[in-house]
């Protein structure tokens, strides 16, 4: 999917000269697909945690992040510093850092997408080196998502990892 | 409250000017049930002492006021700079430690900045103190301070915790048996030495006994602190089913 994103990225870009509305129509689809696949990364992860927590809905998948998966975390936290294993201690910490910035990510990407399907007078804006930005999310931002997603997912999963028994 | 059926962008971008949000960029709508949710995409400046504005609680009251009118708005903020520092800071340490990073991530939260590495391959710690002196210095000329910078471990070792847990279930145990017993969880060990230098070490802290045999077993200090817990997960249970398991 993020390939789709690339691909229609590079479409828009080359027809802003020649028509506008089709370039705003690519581009507004190149936000849908950077979240799209950042939500899938999520989701995944979330599906290795808990299967049950494949079928949560987008619009709570932040609050998820950040309520149930830390609250697990946290516990793990402390039995892994009743045990003195500083260590796990420190990886936990960082990976409750990163659920709250997959938390994060979620609400801006999300945010975005609703913008760019539902909000057509809101037009896309071009800049003269190829770069574009619905409203104050700018293409380079989302062409990060999934890429943040997948970092902090890895770093999240490893630590839950650790607490399975 | 159910909304008014009135209410659109407009009236919720009006609204919001009128409760003296000027760097409000633009609304967006997401249809819902309950009349949906709005967007609203804020950009947040600090002032001379240093404090967000609008602040946290103004835009709180404000979502508050605009609950009254039945209108849900979730406020997106962007703050000035915030890209463009995640950007030095990638370039930075991409230019300068090109052999162990492959990129870098960061976020602020309150004035401080997290920091995580893609990193290519194993950083030593004496590079690593490079790396977080650059990277702290990359943020102090943006007047912020580093809170964290973290790298990912690809190696999925296992924690003492994990080796304790492991123990805990199937004890008496050997090394050889726990060798086996974590990599079926899916962690990477990377030797029987390296697992029983890590054995070793929890031994000398009263946590593990060895007996003659060979076979490790949990003390009561280590089961104190491990707890227990009455959930359908509880220890005590996988240690029972693990039991069972062996017997036959």
């Amino acid at each position: 999917m993020r390939e789709v994103a690339h691909h229609l990225q590079n479409e828009a870009v080359k027809l802003v000269k020649a028509n506008n509305d089709l370039a705003d129509l690519f581009a507004r689809s190149v936000f849908n697909r950077y979240y799209y696949s950042t939500y899938h990364i999520v989701r995944d992860l979330l599906g290795q945690l808990e299967p049950q927590w494949r079928r949560v809905a987008h619009k709570n998948l932040p609050q998820l992040m950040t309520g149930q998966v830390v609250t697990v975390l946290k516990a793990g936290k402390t039995k892994a510093s009743r045990v003195d294993d500083s260590d796990l201690v420190r990886n936990i910490a960082r990976a409750i850092a990163s659920a709250h910035e997959l938390s994060s990510i979620l609400t801006i990407s999300y945010a975005a997408r609703v913008t760019a399907d539902y909000e057509v007078e809101q037009k896309v804006a071009f800049d003269a080196s190829s770069r574009f930005a619905l409203d104050t999310t700018s293409i380079n931002d989302a062409h990060q998502w999934p890429h943040k997603a997948e970092f902090h997912a890895k770093d999240v999963l490893s630590a839950w990892h650790q607490l399975q028994t | 409250m159910a909304p008014a059926p009135d209410i659109t962008g407009e009236v919720v971008a009006e609204f919001l000017s009128s409760e003296g949000l000027k760097s409000l960029t633009s609304v967006a709508h997401e249809p819902g049930d309950d009349g949906g949710n709005y967007f609203a995409f804020l950009t947040v400046t600090r002032n001379r002492n240093n404090r967000q504005q609008p602040s946290n609680d103004k835009l709180g009251l404000i979502k508050v006021k605009a609950a009254m009118r039945g209108i849900k708005i979730t406020f997106i903020l962007s703050i000035d700079g915030d890209t463009d520092l995640e950007m030095s800071i990638r370039a930075t340490l991409t230019a300068n430690f090109e052999p162990y990073v492959r990129s870098a991530f960061s976020s602020v939260q309150k004035r401080k900045v997290f920091v995580w590495l893609d990193q290519k391959k194993a950083i030593p710690k004496p590079m690593l103190a490079n790396i977080v002196r650059t990277t702290a210095e990359v943020i102090a000329s943006n007047k912020l301070t580093l809170a964290m910078l973290s790298t990912l471990q690809d190696a999925n070792i296992p924690s003492k915790l994990a080796i304790l847990n492991a123990v805990r279930q199937l004890a008496p145990v050997t090394a050889e048996g726990l060798v086996t017993a974590l990599s079926g969880r899916g962690f990477t060990l990377p030797s029987e030495h390296w697992l029983n230098n890590q054995l070793d070490k929890i031994r000398k802290t009263n946590e593990l006994v060895r007996s003659k045999s060979g076979m490790y077993a949990l003390t009561t200090k280590a089961l104190k602190s491990l707890g227990t817990s009455k959930k359908r997960e509880s220890p005590d249970i996988s240690r029972l089913l693990a039991l069972a398991r062996s017997r036959n």
